[in-house]
């Protein structure tokens, strides 16, 4: 019960960590935009924090540039399991108008999975909500994939 | 004999005890966090969103840094919280407290100050220098409300002591006694500005927004809970709770204790509602209303304005006001 | 500071400013807002003019013979790669692509993206010309060329 009780908590309480990988700054503003008065996001549970430890949703914003490249996998890597990357904005998809450039080393695809991501350049902080509350859905079944496969590796075990 | 036993497990693990506190502790940071929300216009997360931050972050992996002393990092979180537990069973809250002595508002102090240790001690095991600013913050925080802290309990202490032989009491118990003796504490003129400043080191002491400048989430990365991930950190946010509940409680102990309608219940909701009050005043308006304070303003702010309340009221009771 | 004070009381007796939007329908944009861009195949033209303009790259076309007379050409725009910069709408001749105003650009795979649209056209007639005429065009191709070298030599001889 107590498992199943975390489960539910999973989706209740997502900590968002953000990372410019090269943004112009425009989805950056949206996404805090996304914390005020008016969007609240708060409301679901949504908090930034300041750390990566504490994450569970890492957003992602910018073309990956060659100078961020290296630090944004660095801070993906020490999220703890489990945790869902969400990619904001044109940018990291596809590099955008930078495609192509030498500075880019896109797409975010390439250097880690991406799990939900939004459109739009920058996106309407509605379709941020949006990509968020599915970010979380997929928070929950994720720890419930984890558990199953603990339990299966426990009785393999035994 | 064996039903005492079972009446102490009872009293120290579920009434006043462990599971009341922790309740308690949620709901009044649940609440805070609501009207904070409101005061800003917004709706605000849920009551229950401490507990599920709790539990949540109890479900995650945890990670233990390569550079961080492992068996210090996990082992300071947790002693922090059982310490905090232990301070709140000397508090009466309603009723009488589970353990008492003749000088408990030391021994509160002490504990007090220890789980504020315990978090500079966690941080100086993780190795991270981003901890390593949040703990030099965490203590000078620690050296500028101690000092108005101690001079309103001594003010108390020596206001509830003038019946007694040696004039000065630390003791709860006692404190209690005489405000049902005589008026509550704050309805001294004398100790008005003694509730004030106590009202301003509560925020302070929890490390509440404006003066949470140990963990300025923007600036250093959470600051001493930058490496703590997983149960670990659940620990503190539920510590981080629980001191809500036992700051409120000293307050209302010390100021307005005593006051009995003989049924317990009915005890215990006044109290929790002067708990309310008192986290409304001290930690709701200051966080909806003000930007976090840098480091030096928090130490000038408390060594002068705070202390210099503290102080009066501790020379007004001294000359016999 | 007590203004805000007196501010902060107030709010706590008054409505939220929160849109309550996933509850809710996601509110409209504002006029002449540019979201998803929307493909009418039966108007397109095959002109190519907005992959000429199109800065990001982020459409491609693909071309397959039906049969000998017909072809099938498909137009694929994709969403994470624009910029909502609305050039391919103002040079669409035939009004082909426009900007909607849906925002809600969010999904978890490539295809939900796209937007795609195909239509059917007739091949471009192939110029038929007989042995002789291409004999003679082949001869009058190479004395041009023969008169042009022998101009650049006598340029290089002064």
């Amino acid at each position: 019960m107590f498992q199943k009780m975390i489960d539910d908590s999973m989706k209740r309480s997502p900590w968002i960590f953000h990372i410019n990988a090269g943004s112009c700054n425009g989805c950056d503003i949206e996404l805090v935009s996304v914390l005020t008065p008016r969007y609240d996001a708060e409301r679901f549970g949504f908090r930034l924090t300041g750390s990566p430890r504490q994450a569970d949703i890492v957003v992602v914003s910018g073309p990956i540039t060659l100078q961020s490249r290296d630090r944004m996998i660095r801070t993906l890597a020490q999220v703890p399991e489990p945790f869902c990357v969400v990619s904001l904005g044109s940018c990291p998809r596809s590099g955008n108008v930078f495609k192509g450039s030498y500075a880019i080393d896109g797409p975010l695809e390439k250097w880690t999975h991406v799990d939900v991501s939004v459109g739009g350049c920058t996106p309407k902080p509605e379709a941020i909500i949006a990509a968020l509350a599915k970010a979380s859905a997929i928070l929950e079944e994720k720890r419930k994939a984890m558990r199953q496969a603990d339990k299966a590796d426990k009785e393999k075990r035994s | 004999m064996s039903f005492d036993i079972l009446w102490f497990a009872f009293h120290i693990l579920i009434f006043p005890g462990l599971l009341f506190i922790v309740v308690m502790g949620v709901l009044l940071m649940g609440i805070n966090n609501k009207m904070v929300a409101r005061m800003q216009n917004r709706v605000g997360p849920p009551i229950l969103q401490p507990w599920y931050d709790f539990l949540k972050c109890c479900g995650k992996e945890t990670i233990i840094p390569r550079r961080a002393q492992k068996f210090v990092f996990i082992g300071a979180p947790i002693l922090g919280f059982a310490v905090l537990i232990t301070a709140a069973l000397f508090i009466p809250f309603g009723g009488s407290s589970v353990l008492s002595s003749t000088g408990d508002i030391v021994v509160i102090l002490y504990l007090l100050t220890f789980c504020s240790v315990m978090s500079i001690v966690g941080a100086a095991a993780s190795g991270s220098p981003y901890a390593g600013v949040g703990l030099s913050r965490e203590m000078v925080a620690m050296i500028a409300y101690e000092l108005p802290f101690v001079l309103v309990l001594l003010a108390v202490g020596k206001l509830a002591g003038s019946d007694s032989a040696q004039g000065v009491t630390f003791s709860l118990a006692t404190i209690t006694e005489w405000q049902t003796a005589h008026l509550p504490v704050i309805c001294h003129i004398s100790m008005i500005p003694a509730a004030i400043a106590m009202l301003f080191v509560i925020p302070c002491e929890i490390g509440m927004h404006p003066f949470d400048i140990a963990e300025a989430e923007t600036e250093l990365c959470e600051g001493t809970l930058t490496e703590y991930s997983g149960a670990p950190l659940g620990v503190y946010k539920l510590t981080h709770c629980v001191k809500v509940y036992v700051m409120t409680a000293l307050f209302t102990a010390l100021f307005m204790g005593g006051i009995t309608t003989g049924m317990v219940v009915v005890d215990v909701l006044i109290k929790i509602l002067v708990c309310l009050v008192v986290t409304f005043l001290s930690m709701t308006l200051p966080h909806a209303v003000c930007a976090r304070f840098k480091v030096e303003q928090v130490f000038k702010f408390y060594w002068t304005f705070v202390s210099a309340l503290a102080l009066i009221s501790l020379v007004l009771v001294w000359i016999g006001l | 500071m007590l203004p805000y004070v007196g501010r902060a009381l107030s709010n706590l007796f008054r409505k939220p400013a929160t849109e309550r939007f996933p509850k809710t329908d996601a509110p409209e944009p504002a006029k002449n807002y540019r979201g998803r861009l929307s493909y009418d195949p039966t108007k397109c033209i095959n002109c190519g003019q907005c992959i000429r303009v199109c800065a990001p790259q982020a459409m491609t076309r693909t071309i397959e013979d039906v049969d000998s007379e017909t072809q099938k050409i498909t137009f694929t725009f994709d969403m994470t790669s624009c910029t909502y910069c609305g050039l391919c709408a103002d040079f669409c001749s035939q009004h082909t692509i426009t900007m909607s105003n849906d925002y809600m650009i969010v999904g978890t795979k490539p295809e939900d993206f796209m937007v795609t649209g195909s239509f059917l056209k007739k091949k471009p007639v192939a110029p038929k010309f007989t042995p002789e005429q291409i004999a003679a065009m082949k001869a009058a191709a190479a004395k041009k060329k023969a008169e042009a070298d022998a101009a650049k030599a006598a340029k290089a001889g002064e």
